[in-house]
């Protein structure tokens, strides 16, 4: 019987050893970019970086307004990308991750697993939210990162809400529109400053809008737009900028070219919108080249 | 005479050996079962976990989960036991066969009403009646009732019907159904599926059910001695345990779930809902393991266990009450409604074992002395 108890013992204790292990520390550390990272107790463990941003560049492939503060947007989404260290030590075997997005009342509102097969190259696993009016509550969010269901990296992030214009000259944005033919190479400095230009083969107008209060909405994402008026009052160009809350320009720029087969002579003026409020004008006159 | 005497005492205290571990891991099964719906309540994980697709934050709350995974493998097959031992005893007292089954049939549907009358609206406090909708009660009963069926039939025959439907039940995972079509849902999930109408489908809890009356062919008639019932269990679940290892890290048949490494928690942790073939076999494995540990510390040191025979004699009263409880003042009034972490799930525990052991003695009491037939079925 001794002997029967003692086994027991043994296998009990061998269960409890068993479902004992974590594969990673309880302390977390925080890396520069504020991704909270559980490392693993293996030095081959695989680790994960978070960046959270809103959209890539077409053409260079950089993140724009990555960061961890965000502003809710029509139509508009928060993207996650997790960076995988290590993982080639781990491609013999499916790897399973989860992607937990927890909103400002701690709950959970999206959920995505993602599975990679053995072999697989990949080295980034992405995740997106709407950030939408309709979808989303200003407030604090986190998104966590699981690996084979054990919390791996966590970050914490922000909300805002949608933009709200503020007339008064001394809190909301203001701009300073400047029209010039182009700029010197040399010295920086703008040639052909004014409001009437010839219609040329090979000439731009160019616009140089310097903004005022430019952190007036604090870490909010700013959207600017151009739209470039003709004679008719209809707009023939428009354009849209950016201004993330990591990004400190507070100079924008636009251009339209003016050879005599796309221009008319006459008046055109260029608006500049913060969002759906038109924040500065400036009307120009294109004349015939003789 | 003196060796008559003693041989007689040795089989008195067997008999009741038998019946002790029975309601005391049972009862054990209870506790566990109330921690993991005091975490249910009091812990803010469940803001967030979902059961079918969990994940963890830190070691002590996988822990807190997972050992309630071993809750519905162990009620199934101690209820399995118990309708094995049940029918035996009766048929061998003279009560006519038919008799016998229809009394197991009738508690078989005595759970069933008990789930969508009293548990499925005292999860939320009783605020609305709930009554379609299937879940652990309801399959034990439903299982009680198949048992029935083969309860008669040579331990061999029970064996191999519950394991062919453990490795055919993965096979039938494969029907695809429209979960939005009510009675491809309901029948589905009430036999192989999990969703939304029940989690617990009937077909693999069965075969647990069928497998604890394997076990008490064993445990209660076969194996004479405490010794031999703990070599043995320890031989069976020895088995059971390689097996659900070599199915597990196969990677393929049986398990469901992608595992980082042996013996990390996603290797624990496969598919729950419904349980993979891994899943059963690894709990399996472990109810007969708990049951001998039950054994042998009943042997060495039978006072531990005696608050597990509280709950363990009225399981049923238990689990009713203390999750009415904890529906009406956490749940409905919100005390403390999913605010806390694992320390407080556990004082939740606590408090309410003080609660509830002097209930289920005084309830234990009206049971033994009452001839009301609702009193007696509970």
């Amino acid at each position: 019987m001794k002997l029967a108890t003692l086994t027991m013992l043994f296998i009990s204790s061998l269960i409890f050893l068993m479902t004992a292990c974590s594969s990673r520390l309880e302390t977390p550390v925080i890396e520069d970019d504020l991704t909270i990272v559980y490392p693993s107790k293996k030095a081959s463990g695989i680790s994960a970086k978070i960046t959270l941003y809103r959209k890539v560049e077409k053409k260079t492939g950089d993140l724009l307004g990555s960061g961890t503060i965000f502003t809710i947007r029509e139509k508009a989404n928060l993207r996650a990308v997790v960076d995988l260290e290590n993982l080639y030590n781990n491609t013999y075997k499916d790897l399973m991750f989860h992607f937990d997005w927890i909103g400002p009342n701690g709950k959970s509102f999206y959920l995505k697993r993602v599975d990679l097969v053995h072999n697989d190259s990949t080295s980034m696993i992405n995740s997106s939210i709407s950030i939408s009016p309709e979808q989303r509550q200003p407030g604090e969010y986190i998104l966590r990162i699981y690996f084979f269901r054990e919390l791996i990296a966590e970050k914490k992030f922000e909300i805002l809400p949608k933009f709200k214009f503020n007339r008064s000259k001394e809190k909301g944005i203001t701009a300073e529109i400047t029209l010039y033919r182009k700029k010197s190479k040399k010295t920086g400095k703008l040639i052909g400053e004014g409001t009437v230009f010839k219609i040329k083969e090979k000439t731009k107008v160019r616009a140089l809008v310097e903004l005022e209060n430019r952190f007036a909405y604090g870490d909010q994402e700013l959207v600017f737009r151009y739209e470039w008026i003709g004679p008719d009052g209809l707009s023939f160009y428009g354009k849209q900028i950016d201004l993330f809350p990591g990004d400190s320009t507070s100079i924008i720029r636009s251009s339209i070219s003016i050879p005599p087969e796309k221009r008319e002579p006459g008046k055109y003026s260029l608006r500049v919108y913060l969002y759906d409020t038109l924040i500065a004008e400036k009307e120009f006159e294109l004349l015939r080249n003789k | 005479m003196e060796k008559n005497n003693s041989a007689s005492t040795i089989s008195l205290t067997v008999k009741k050996q038998r019946f002790d571990y029975i309601d005391q891991f049972r009862g054990f099964v209870g506790i566990l079962m109330l921690v993991g719906h005091c975490s249910y309540y009091f812990n803010s994980i469940w803001l967030n976990l979902d059961p079918f697709d969990p994940l963890f934050p830190n070691w002590s709350q996988f822990a807190l989960r997972y050992v309630g995974y071993l809750c519905a493998p162990g009620f199934l097959m101690m209820n399995g036991a118990m309708v094995w031992w049940s029918y035996h005893k009766r048929i061998s007292k003279g009560t006519a066969d038919w008799t016998v089954r229809w009394h197991l049939i009738q508690r078989g549907l005595f759970l069933i009403i008990v789930q969508m009358i009293w548990v499925n609206s005292s999860w939320g406090g009783f605020r609305v009646l709930q009554p379609w909708h299937f879940g652990i009660i309801a399959t034990i009963g439903f299982s009680m009732i198949l048992l029935t069926l083969i309860i008669n039939m040579r331990w061999q025959i029970q064996l191999f019907i519950a394991l062919a439907i453990l490795v055919i039940h993965p096979f039938l995972l494969d029907i695809s159904y429209d979960p939005e079509n009510t009675w491809a849902r309901v029948l589905m999930q009430t036999f192989i599926d999990s969703g939304e109408f029940n989690k617990y489908p009937v077909l693999p809890w069965f075969a647990l059910a069928t497998l604890g009356a394997v076990m008490a062919t064993g445990w209660l008639k076969e194996w004479k001695t405490n010794q031999q019932r703990i070599i043995i269990s320890i031989g069976i679940a020895s088995v059971a345990i390689i097996l659900a290892i070599v199915v597990r890290t196969g990677r393929g048949f049986g398990t469901i779930s992608p595992f980082s490494d042996f013996g990390s928690w996603s290797f624990l942790l496969d598919q729950k809902y419904p349980p993979s073939l891994y899943m059963n076999l690894w709990f399996f494995a472990a109810v007969v393991i708990a049951v001998s540990l039950f054994i042998a510390i009943g042997k060495v040191a039978p006072k531990l266990l005696i608050v597990f025979s509280i709950p363990g004699k009225v399981p049923l009263f238990f689990y009713a009450v203390h999750l009415a409880i904890l529906g009406i003042f956490v749940k409905r009034i919100g005390i403390f409604y999913r605010e806390g972490g694992v320390l407080a799930s556990l004082i939740g525990v606590v408090v309410m074992l003080v609660i509830m052991l002097p209930l289920c003695k005084w309830f234990y009491g009206v049971k033994r002395r009452s001839k009301n037939f609702f009193i007696r079925m509970i």
